[in-house]
């Protein structure tokens, strides 16, 4: 069972892909943030290596852990016409487990991911020896704040790759965030995309297919994650996480569709109320004159020195809002991120010219980076607040 | 003897070497037609490095019919001119003043159709003589064909180069129209090869893409100015002063959009280059020069390349603020890139503090966008000027003190000391000018050095790649590589440069070959393969070393010729002064 | 689980398995080693994915269980403890060990074995099995030739070929090739072909150490891994996935010169003219000439020559020598590298011409090719 919603497209392909043994050896995953890709790709991860797949099951080794399956399974497949010497290992095979001795047909395609034999879960607990998911800072120190994925990290998946699968049967590399590969690695990866070592699967996570190098996205097959309908999701908040439904109503509303976003709002109702007020905060300053823009400059400047990923995270809270502002000026309102906000923002961008919005992102870009070269943040924020076109 | 009147021939093919001295001219010349008839597309041809042929397209508004022929009369230009005398001054040639010298010196043949014309026009000519002519459909613009170039004049085909050379003078030619014309899309095929395409959507920054690629483009800074007396404005890019280059060749001028050659205006860029770039490099630019019509006389030289203006010194001026302008703006990111660089490459009278020790923390560095860990400083008033003794005395070619090594950081720099202070020795800028000094040694005194394949590897290249191949052969060779055409875009490497043996041999040669035509100077081949082959064998940042690689590292680079700067003019030590350590823990 | 040991045998198990804990974090556990109780052993196992070794102690089990802790706290805690018995027991459920050793105790937190990656078990498949100094001279004599760089990443391995009765081991990086055939003490039933890691077969080399037991070599292609079994101790590692180039093709099968030498002395004059090839590209320069009559024996002059230092050459005379004049020049590792592994005896060097591969054989046996491609330099 996929354990994913709304991507149903997908999962039809998927299934019908490993029925035939014809997965790709490469996967894009596009879809905005939150709205499933990694989900999907720990999904893919379990499917490749599940104990339930016929063919996965065949090449699986005889895991100690397999021997405490119910004798009902391996009764079973005892009965099943599978012939030579596979029938052997069928024995152990927990693919009739996964679906119940009830069934007539012999395990197939559809069951996997099982998501209950050892290889499922051990995936599920990130402690699979065979899938290995790299992005921004991962293999790093934490204190090492990286922008990029690097050259090094696409060397280290290599060598993974070229070696035989540990425990499962397949590798799986997983690139969270694939247009973040800086060009060195992204050409790196390129040479594993184009002779990919048997038994391997590499799954690309982005949000912004067209940031990546073209060479890249053509040498992968494609899968485009929507985001779920407002109702949909709102059904599933009320029903898998009991969420109440006003609240569900409100978080699939501003989630735009993105499960994985309504999921952290609904765990964390405190940081939707944090999201309003920021975001009042914001137009608040917008609308106000210089002596408010330096107040809140300090008060950010305060927060940068007690917490510094709070307060990076309240100037994305800015960006993207005045990304909005650019989308809204451009015609393009079907992607804001603030659609809940789409009132003020519609207003606001009437107040300002394109040049202005565009001169006002660059200097948050700015900000930003500054911040992470250790600026006076105090100095950087005033700066940034002065350039803050007035109401 | 008896003085005799040169036949009419004869002179007009004297005549036309003064106009048409090789290919490129021949190039240069059409493609300033094309640009004059409005072209918004113009692809070249050429087969046999233009001698054999060239063939230019364009979507030009062509020539009318019945002109068609009288262009290619001498001098028929004026005539054309006398329509619409002011534009014509506008224009980058004297339409038509270059066909019959063209024609003179080849096979020739045009075909056009005027803008609002049903139909076409096509003219043969041999050697000067209309051949053929009368009307032709085609589509609008003009098509233009020369072959065999100087073919009833063979001592002059004997003062051309190889066709390799004479195909890169064409490619560079395009190049430089292409940037000065982002609107219009250039595209260049050398024989089936298409070795130059230009988007020709009006943005520079695109057409610089297409012609340097992404390495140079993204390190080139836009320059825009008007003269406070406006009638002068320059504008175009420059390369920051990492992106140097080792010959005045990256340097291209253009006065109203033609590509000029002045001396004056290559000083006026140096000058304001002066003190940021390492001893004989010099800058990338490519600069537009708009000035009015009648301030500037280009008729001082019959291929037009060298002009004369008016008021020479407000050019000057004009082009030296721009450029000075757009280099202290963006100066605080090189100070953090190379702070001490500048100390050995100008030493007397350049800002010698180590900016890692100014006030951290400006908020100038923010409001421009730089990082100002390690502060911003302002080329104009340097906080401490020269006052550090110890860096002061050095000068550029004084050697390197003998240095102990002390440890490494981040993988990367290692850090040594002397008696008079700290160093900070980049490993891989610094094995690379060792390995440079090195290869280029060996090419002159023993030869190549190999060592061969145990099984020769094939290697697939790109028609560019398979161009930088075929120009750069001999070097190659030279060098150590063993290659042989294995039939299509294959190469089969049977050998490789002693010292490159770690990696991949398909790969390295792949990565050289990109690397030498990014270097590119075309004068100075020999050395950008050096200098690539330097780069790709040498460490590489991130590259732990152990304390006696990187004391044998140092020892090998204290007896180089130039140990302060690495092949490509970038710094390999930057030295901190016990005086200055000394000052900036308060201890004096 | 609660258990005693002595401290010298859970250092001993504890350097062994040492060798296969991983040194950075990709799966932070597997910087932990495994301890298990299995009959009246404590097993010890570890893995960096790449390489799993297991070995068993003796200890007196009291209680079966098992837990994971991290490897070098404990292997630096259990080494500066007295040469005496060692208590052993989990605490609570929280997953943590407590020590005891004479009047010293700790309390090392671990986690749960069940989330340690499997030790991966080959329990059939194709099984032979050597001699342990057979196989450890044969590594010796092969895994140095391989490439150390990923860049063709089965160049990494060694190939190990079993097919009845024989043993074949293969290297070789791009410039040279070592081949070391031997023979099996116990025939195998299938023909089988795999790339080991190179670093796993210097391992098993150095667990082999002065060990007289033969080793039992089990293989399950399919399951892309090999195990090494000898004296208490299984090493099992991953293969490398991809086929190894054939190399038949590229050992000469003829010679215009066969020059014999004594190796020690090739190896003396090969080092001092190392000396002064290390500053230049590394060339060290052979010319073998055949005595001038009978009986006179022939000599090679051995030489290398760099701008900067200057030059040196030698002669060792040659034990015998077949065909005429001939030259050859090699990177000074490489030469280096194949004379130092065979060690002792009398080594024949076969040549062509100054262009096509030297080839090394110690004589007296036809089980060791070792192939170096020339340097082209100017004589």
């Amino acid at each position: 069972m996929w354990q994913i919603y709304g991507q149903d497209h997908l999962t039809r392909q998927l299934d019908a892909a490993i029925k035939v043994d014809r997965l790709s050896h490469a996967y894009l995953l596009v879809g905005p943030p939150h709205v499933g890709k990694m989900s999907l790709a720990i999904n893919m991860a379990q499917a490749v290596n599940c104990l339930a797949g016929e063919s996965n099951a065949a090449r699986q080794p005889a895991p100690e852990r397999s021997l405490d399956l119910e004798p009902a399974a391996g009764l079973f497949a005892l009965d099943d016409a599978t012939p030579g010497p596979a029938s052997n290992r069928l024995l152990e095979n927990s693919g009739q487990y996964a679906s119940g001795p009830g069934e007539e047909v012999p395990s197939q395609s559809g069951d996997v991911p099982c998501g209950d034999c050892s290889q499922c879960q051990r995936v599920a607990q990130g402690l699979h020896s065979d899938v290995r998911i790299i992005g921004v800072g991962t293999g790093d120190d934490e204190n090492v704040n990286r922008r990029d994925i690097r050259i090094e990290q696409v060397r280290d998946i290599e060598s993974f790759l070229n070696l035989t699968p540990y425990e499962g049967v397949c590798k799986v590399v997983v690139v969270d965030g694939a247009e973040l590969m800086n060009t060195a690695a992204a050409n790196a990866l390129l040479k594993t995309l184009e002779e990919p070592p048997g038994n391997s699967l590499l799954l690309l996570l982005t949000a912004s297919e067209d940031a990546l190098l073209p060479t890249i996205r053509s040498r992968c097959s494609a899968l485009y994650l929507k985001p779920a309908a407002k109702s949909e999701l709102q059904e599933r908040l009320t029903r898998d996480y009991n969420a109440d439904p006003e609240l569900a109503e409100r978080v699939a509303r501003i989630s735009r569709g993105c499960i994985g976003q309504a999921v952290n709002a609904l765990r964390d109702p405190e940081a939707l109320e944090q999201r309003e007020a920021d975001l009042q905060r914001l137009q608040e300053v917008c609308e106000g004159g210089l002596d408010m823009r330096f107040d809140y400059a300090a008060e950010l400047a305060t927060r940068f020195n007690r917490d510094r990923d709070a307060a990076k995270e309240l100037l994305y809270l800015w960006l993207r809002w005045w990304r909005d502002l650019l989308l809204i000026k451009e015609g393009a309102e079907e992607y804001l991120h603030n659609y809940d906000h789409v009132a003020p923002l519609r207003l606001q961008a009437t107040r300002l010219t394109t040049g202005q919005v565009t001169a006002f992102i660059k200097r948050l870009n700015r900000t930003l980076e500054a911040l992470d070269a250790n600026a006076n943040p105090r100095l950087t924020l005033e700066v940034l607040m002065l350039g803050l076109p007035l109401a | 003897m008896s003085v005799r009147i040169l036949p009419p021939e004869l002179a007009s093919q004297i005549a036309a070497g003064e106009v048409v001295e090789r290919p490129v001219s021949v190039v240069k010349e059409l493609l300033e037609n094309s640009l004059d008839a409005n072209a918004s597309r113009i692809s070249v041809e050429i087969k046999g490095g233009g001698v054999e042929s060239i063939r230019i397209v364009d979507n030009g508004y062509g020539i009318p019919s019945n002109e068609v022929v009288l262009a290619f009369q001498r001098h028929a230009t004026s005539k054309v001119e006398s329509r619409n005398s002011l534009d014509a001054i506008a224009t980058l040639g004297f339409r038509g003043e270059a066909l019959p010298s063209i024609a003179a010196v080849s096979r020739m043949s045009m075909v056009t159709r005027f803008r609002d014309c049903e139909s076409g026009f096509g003219a043969d000519f041999l050697w000067g003589g209309l051949v053929k002519e009368g009307a032709q459909g085609c589509p609008p613009g003009t098509v233009v064909q020369v072959s065999d170039l100087f073919g009833n004049l063979p001592a002059r085909r004997r003062f051309l180069k190889s066709a390799t050379a004479e195909t890169g003078r064409i490619h560079d030619l395009l190049a430089r129209y292409a940037l000065a014309y982002p609107e219009v899309a250039f595209q260049l095929r050398v024989g089936d090869r298409q070795s130059l395409s230009t988007p020709g959507n009006g943005i520079s920054a695109d057409a610089v893409l297409a012609v340097y690629g992404s390495e140079v483009s993204s390190n080139l800074l836009e320059i825009t100015g008007e003269g406070p007396e406006s009638a002068y404005s320059v504008d175009g890019f420059i390369g920051n002063p990492g992106l140097n280059r080792a010959n005045r060749t990256y340097m291209t001028f253009f006065v109203n959009r033609r590509w000029i050659q002045s001396r004056m205006l290559t000083f006026a860029l140096e000058e304001a280059y002066h003190g940021l770039l390492p001893e004989r490099r010099y800058p990338l630019a490519i600069v537009n020069i708009s000035v009015p019509f009648e301030d500037v006389d280009v008729n001082s030289h019959p291929a037009k390349r060298e002009v004369r203006f008016h008021q020479d010194g407000r050019v000057y001026s004009a082009l030296q603020r721009a450029v000075r302008e757009s280099l202290v703006a963006s100066s605080p990111v090189r100070a953090m890139r190379a702070p001490g660089a500048r100390s050995y490459q100008e030493p007397p009278q350049s800002d010698t503090s180590p900016r890692f020790f100014t006030s951290p923390f400006d908020s100038r560095s923010l409001v421009s966008g730089a990082a100002p860990a390690f502060g911003s400083e302002s080329r104009e008033g340097a906080p401490i000027q020269g006052s550090g003794p110890a860096d002061a005395a050095l000068t550029p070619r004084q050697a390197l003190p003998s240095l102990r090594v002390v440890g490494q950081v981040r993988l990367t720099y290692i850090v040594a000391e002397s008696p008079d202070g700290m160093y900070l020795v980049d490993q891989h800028a610094a094995h690379e000018r060792v390995l440079f000094d090195r290869i280029i040694r060996k090419g002159v005194n023993s030869g190549s050095q190999s060592q061969s394949l145990l099984a020769p590897v094939s290697v697939d290249l790109s028609p560019s790649q398979i161009a930088t191949l075929t120009s750069n052969r001999d070097f190659l060779v030279e060098y150590g590589f063993k290659l042989e055409e294995f039939g299509g875009n294959s190469y089969l490497v049977r050998a490789v440069p002693s010292f490159l043996t770690r990696g991949n041999p398909a790969k390295s040669l792949v990565d050289i070959l990109d690397m030498v035509a990014f270097e590119g100077a075309i004068d100075d081949q020999e050395q950008a393969v050096a200098a690539s082959l330097a780069c790709h064998a040498a460490i590489r940042a991130g590259q732990s070393m152990t304390e006696t690689e990187m004391r044998a590292l140092l020892e090998q680079l204290e007896v180089t010729d130039s140990p302060h700067t690495c092949p490509h003019g970038r710094p390999t030590v930057i030295h901190f002064s016990s005086y200055h350590m000394e000052r900036e823990f308060g201890r004096r | 689980m609660k258990l005693s040991c002595l401290q010298e045998n859970l250092s001993r198990g504890l350097s062994i398995v040492g060798r296969a804990v991983a040194s950075r974090a990709t799966l932070p556990i597997t910087q932990n080693v495994l301890l298990e109780t299995d009959r009246s052993m404590l097993k010890l196992s570890a893995t960096n994915l790449e390489i799993a070794i297991t070995t068993w102690i003796g200890a007196m089990i009291e209680e079966e269980g098992s837990i994971t802790v991290p490897a070098r706290l404990l292997t630096e805690f259990v080494n500066t403890l007295p040469s005496d018995r060692i208590d052993l027991e989990l605490e609570g459920s929280v997953g943590a060990m407590r020590l005891v050793c004479g009047r010293a105790e700790a309390r090392i937190h671990g986690a749960s074995a069940d989330d340690f990656p499997p030790i991966p078990q080959v329990e059939e498949g194709v099984s032979a099995r050597v001699g342990s100094q057979e196989l450890k001279n044969a590594i010796t004599r092969v895994a140095f030739a391989a490439a150390t760089e990923e860049s063709r990443p089965v160049l990494t391995g060694v190939e190990a070929k079993l097919s009845g009765n024989r043993f074949t081991l293969a290297a070789a990086d791009g410039f040279r090739l070592a081949v070391q055939h031997g023979e099996l003490a116990e025939p195998v039933q299938d023909d089988i072909d795999v790339i080991v890691p190179a670093r796993t077969m210097s391992e098993v080399s150095r667990l082999l150490g002065d060990q007289g037991d033969p080793v039992d070599i089990m293989m399950v292609p399919a399951r892309g891994q090999v195990l090494f079994k000898v004296a208490g101790v299984e090493i099992v590692s991953q293969l490398l996935q991809g086929t190894f180039p054939n190399y038949d093709q590229l050992i000469p099968q003829s010679y215009d010169n066969r020059s014999v030498f004594d190796l020690q002395k090739l190896l003396r004059a090969t080092r001092t003219a190392a000396i002064f090839a290390r500053d230049g590209s590394n060339i060290i320069r052979l010319q073998m000439t055949p005595g001038e009559e009978e009986g006179i024996s022939g000599k090679a002059v051995v030489s290398a020559r760099s701008e900067e230092v200057g030059e040196n050459q030698g002669e060792v005379d040659t034990e015998t020598i077949e065909g005429g004049e001939s030259k050859i020049a090699f990177n000074s590792k490489y030469l280096q590298d194949v004379l130092t592994v065979l060690e002792r005896g009398q080594v024949a060097l076969e040549t062509t011409t100054s262009s096509s591969p030297g080839v090394f054989k110690p004589v007296g046996t036809e089980d060791y090719v070792h192939v170096v491609m020339p340097m082209f330099v100017q004589w």
